[in-house]
Parts: C-alpha cells; structure tokens; sequence
C-alpha cells in the first residue's frame, strides 16, 4: 500500500454529503428514508420537525434532512438550506389535486440563492397506486413543443397507467428549470421500487461536482487494474 | 472576553429575578384558585402568562448556567401540571392524557404484508436535456403517432364527486373495482351524502391512497386502508375509517372515528372529534387486540399546552350503540333526518 493510497483512503472518509429531502406532507419523505434505511415503515406519523438520517452510500457518508412538509412547517424549510449538496424533492404522484401547489413549491425553492447549484432529483413516489401519474405526466406537458412527444411516450411505455390530461396543463413545468442539473424517478416507498438508484444519480452527480478531481481518479483506478 | 462573560452574568442575574417575579406571580394566581375553581377564560389567562414564561426562558436559555436552566424548567412543568389539572377538573369527560409520546411508540405493531404487492416495471428515468442532450424521451418516439389523449376515456383513480342529497355505494363508484384490488379514492365535493363503502360479501374490496375533499354535511363509512387519508376542506361532517396516516387541514365541525397505527395529525382546523372505530362496522375487531390509542397532533398548535382545536373522546361518543346507516336510504326525508341525527352541528346544539 503505497503513500498515495493511504492518503486517497483517508480523504474517503471524509467525503459527506448532505442532502435535502423536500415535498408536500403526504408524499412519503420518511418513508423513503425509512425504507431506504431497510427500516419498518409501517407506523410512520406525519413528521413534527425534522429527522436526520446518516448511512453509507457508496464511497459517500450521506447525511439526510427530511424536513416535514405540513403547511405550517414549510416557512421553516429555509432554515435547512445552507451547505445542501442535493436536493431530493418528493412528490405523491396519486395526489391529482395537489399538483399546482406541489410545482409552485417546487419552482420558489429553485430561486433560492443558498440552493444554488445543488443538485435536483424529483422523486414520483407511490406508483405503486394504481391511480398515480407516471413520472413523464409529471415532468412537464403543456405549451412546450415536446409536450405529445412526451405524452405518447408515456401511453406507449406504460399503458395500464391512466394518463393525466395533457392539454394546457403544465404539472411540475420540470422541462423549464434551467439552475440545476435534474432527474426524475418513478419510485415506490412501499415496494422499494427505485430507490436506490435513484438515490444513485443524485449522489453521482453531486459527486461529480463536489469531488471533480477525485471522482475522476476513482474512475481511472478500476481501468488500471483491469 | 471578560467583558463577554460579564455581560452573560448580568443577564442572567436580572433575568433571574424576573423570571422568579413573575413565577411567584403566576403562583399565586393559581393558588387563589384552588378555593373557587377557576372559569375557561382563567384558565386560558393563565395558559398564555405561562406560555409568555416558557418562551422568555427558552430565549434565554443560552445564556443561564445549566443548573438554574434545569431549575426553571422544573418551575414551569409544575405551573403546567397545576393548570392542566385545572382543565381537566373543569372538563372531567376525557378520559386520556394528552402526553406527547417518544415518535417510536408504534414500531412494536406488525408491518402489514404489503410488501408483496407485484412492483410495476417502471419506465426509465429522464435526465435534464441540457446535460444530457437528446433524452430518451426522444429516444422512443418513434411509434405511430396516436390520437391525443382523450380525457374522457382515461381512467383515473376511483373519484366520487358531485353529489348531493344521496345515499352512495360501492355501485355509485365510476368503475367496478376488481375484488382484491385496493385502488386509490377520491372523494370530493359532496354535500348531504351519505358515502357507505364498507367492505360486504360483493364487494370485499379496500382502497389504499384516500383524498378527501370539500364536503358538506356528509357521513363517510369507510373501511380499513393500506394507505394514508388525505382531507381537505370539510364541513360538518362525520368520518369513519381506517387507515396507515391521517391528515387533516382546513376543517371544522368533524367528528373521526379512526383506526390508526400512526398518529394523525390536524392543521388548521377547528371543532375535531376523535375517537376509535366503532366495532358494531367491523366485527373482526372484537377478535383483534386493541390497538393503542392514538395521539393527536394539531400542527397549528405546536405547544405544551392543549390543543384547543381537537378533543378525544374515546367510545363515548355513542359509538358503539348509534344506528349506523349501513342500509341504502332511497327517500329524501328520510336521509335528511338521518344526517340531522348524526352530524356534530345539529347533535351538539340539541
């Protein structure tokens, strides 16, 4: 073991990571996490406050906010925003009605100034509902010329899903967002469909920014020894 | 940094003497009470000079040495015990204490064997374009373009919505739920209904997500589900279910009967009764433990003190005697006096 390995072993350990899990109450935030965590989802109380959860992810130590989503605890999300490498925003995709107030939360976070840069993973939780919208329901649809592209897409892919009405609709308007890099992912807490790799993408991609000149050199390694 | 110190052992001397000032106060004003009990207004009087006390003490908090923090502490729980007692002297029905309990009190009750629900396979996620380019969105394009969605042919989940003045079932239901399926609800905008969904011999089925919102005037029976209750924006009305989370906003007048692991959770909202399902409407009850009795969280009254806005009242609330209407009503009259005998407005002013 050579000087050089101890030393990249050594700066391993103190690759953290802190990411944000944001949402409307009811999106299943904690239960992610819990299920993430391999934990017992079945007791779960909407959150008063905050839970923090840290594991090992990969080459990363994670430490995860989950921030309760009730109305009245969202003026309070700000008090989360300093140092947040990622942000994971939760949505329920069974929750039709709420969908306007899910992307105006959504598009006022992304104007925050201590989010800057932060890395952005929308996560449509509880497609194990039969009635949820598909993640490309939810990612955008209206006005953009993509739009019945993206719609076909979605019935061509997954027919026994309902379809969300396309016209004139705009759902999370994610195809506007320009600040941050995103990605969108079906998941489900209850099946644990997703989300690993999903928490995957966003911990490579913070990585990639965060560690440019290591995460490069990690990738060099296994081509050496191969 | 002498100066600093300083300055902290100032503060605390004075505030210490105000903090005890009006600690004595409040003191005595409760003593007083104990010869003449003490009128709700009293009391919420003395809630809000203690809430005043606990505030300045937490805002001080940094800067009192350990000792007196534990001590003042200590003064402030026994003022609340003093004026807890004082409501429940005043309200002797409730029959829970309203501890705020350890988040982990439901992690001993079994996890339900959801887990084996078949995962759909889910699409391929898609990536920002400008980091990506050409997204596999475009990717797949390729079919044969296929008329534009028509909204009329697309189901969505079960919806019940725009009533009024009905008795509705599970044949009321848009489509036909497949016996064994738990498909997500939607119930919205009714007024003067009855909603009857209990699970019968034709149709044995749950729900799994439900969505409730604006109702007048209705009573909802329905069965236990897998999934979470979401409310919006109801008025008068009685709820019966089961479910795995319970959230409440923007409602007044409702009376819960709830079946819960979890602890519900009210915000802004006013005038909630909860209390436990009634077995007379699930009979499999009888044969399963009990379960624990909840706790009520009002998110809009995050305090020590009791919550205003919600009260328990265990079974008392006729649960288990009342006649439930689990038979279609078809005659108008009859329906209204039905509504009329089991709504909190009209019961609680007779």
């Amino acid at each position: 073991m050579g000087l050089l390995s101890i030393i990249r072993k050594n700066r391993q350990k103190e690759r953290e990571m802190r990411i944000l899990f944001l949402g409307l109450d009811n999106a299943g935030k904690t239960t992610i996490l819990k299920k993430l965590n391999k934990e017992d989802i079945s007791g779960i109380s909407p959150t008063l406050g905050f839970n923090i959860k840290t594991f090992v992810h990969g080459n990363y130590t994670l430490n995860i906010w989950d921030v309760g989503g009730q109305r009245t605890l969202r003026p309070y999300w700000r008090n989360y925003f300093e140092q947040t490498d990622a942000l994971v925003w939760v949505v329920d995709s069974s929750d039709r009605m709420r969908m306007e107030d899910c992307k105006e939360e959504l598009h006022s976070l992304l104007t925050e100034d201590r989010l800057a840069g932060a890395s952005l993973m929308i996560f449509a939780n509880k497609q194990d509902l039969p009635g949820s919208m598909t993640e490309a329901q939810i990612r955008d649809v209206s006005g953009h010329r993509r739009s019945p592209w993206l719609g076909l897409w979605a019935r061509t892919e997954n027919r026994i899903k309902p379809a969300w009405r396309f016209s004139n609709h705009q759902v999370l308007a994610l195809q506007s967002i320009k600040s941050h890099n995103w990605s969108i992912w079906p998941c489900s807490a209850v099946t644990g469909e997703n989300l690993v790799t999903g928490l995957d993408w966003i911990v490579n991609d913070a990585a990639n920014r965060l560690y440019y000149s290591s995460t490069a050199l990690h990738k060099a390694i296994p081509t050496q020894t191969a | 940094m002498s100066s600093e110190s300083n300055s902290t052992w100032t503060f605390s001397q004075s505030f210490t003497a105000s903090f005890q000032a009006s600690r004595t106060e409040l003191h005595s004003r409760i003593a007083a009470f104990a010869a003449t009990p003490p009128t709700a207004a009293d009391v919420e009087d003395l809630a809000a000079r203690l809430a005043k006390l606990s505030k300045a003490l937490s805002d001080a908090s940094a800067s009192l040495p350990t000792y007196d923090q534990k001590l003042y502490t200590t003064q402030i729980k026994n003022l609340e015990k003093d004026i807890d007692a004082f409501r429940t002297a005043a309200k002797p029905k409730t029959r829970f204490a309203f501890k705020r309990k350890a988040p982990t009190v439901a992690a001993a009750t079994a996890p339900p064997p959801i887990e084996s629900a078949s995962p759909l396979p889910l699409a391929p996620p898609i990536t920002s374009s400008h980091d990506t380019g050409p997204g596999p969105a475009e990717a797949t394009t390729g079919t044969a373009p296929l008329p534009p969605p028509d909204s009329a042919m697309l189901p969505k989940g079960l919806e019940l919505s725009e009533h009024s003045h009905r008795y509705l079932s599970w044949p009321d239901l848009p489509s036909a739920v497949s016996p064994g399926s738990a498909p997500d609800l939607a119930i919205s905008k009714l007024s003067r209904c009855i909603v009857n969904l209990l699970p019968t011999t034709e149709y044995p089925s749950r729900f799994s997500a439900l969505h409730i919102r604006n109702l007048s005037d209705c009573v909802l029976l329905l069965p236990f589900n897998e999934g979470s209750a979401l409310i919006h924006d109801i008025k008068n009305c009685v709820l019966v279910l089961g479910c795995h989370q319970f959230r409440m906003h923007t409602s007044t007048n409702v009376d819960v009967y709830l079946r819960i692991a979890s602890n519900p959770i009210i915000e802004t909202c006013h005038g909630i009764r909860f209390a436990t399902y009634p077995s007379r409407l699930a009979p499999q009850l009888l044969q399963e433990p009990p379960q624990p009795p909840f706790t009520v969280q009002d998110f809009s009254h995050i305090r020590a003190t009791r919550s205003p806005n919600f009260e328990l009242v265990g079974q008392k609330l006729w649960n288990e005697t009342r006649p439930w209407p689990t038979e279609r009503i078809s005659d108008k009259d009859e329906l209204a006096n039905v509504l009329i005998a089991f709504l909190p407005e009209t019961t609680s002013t007779s």
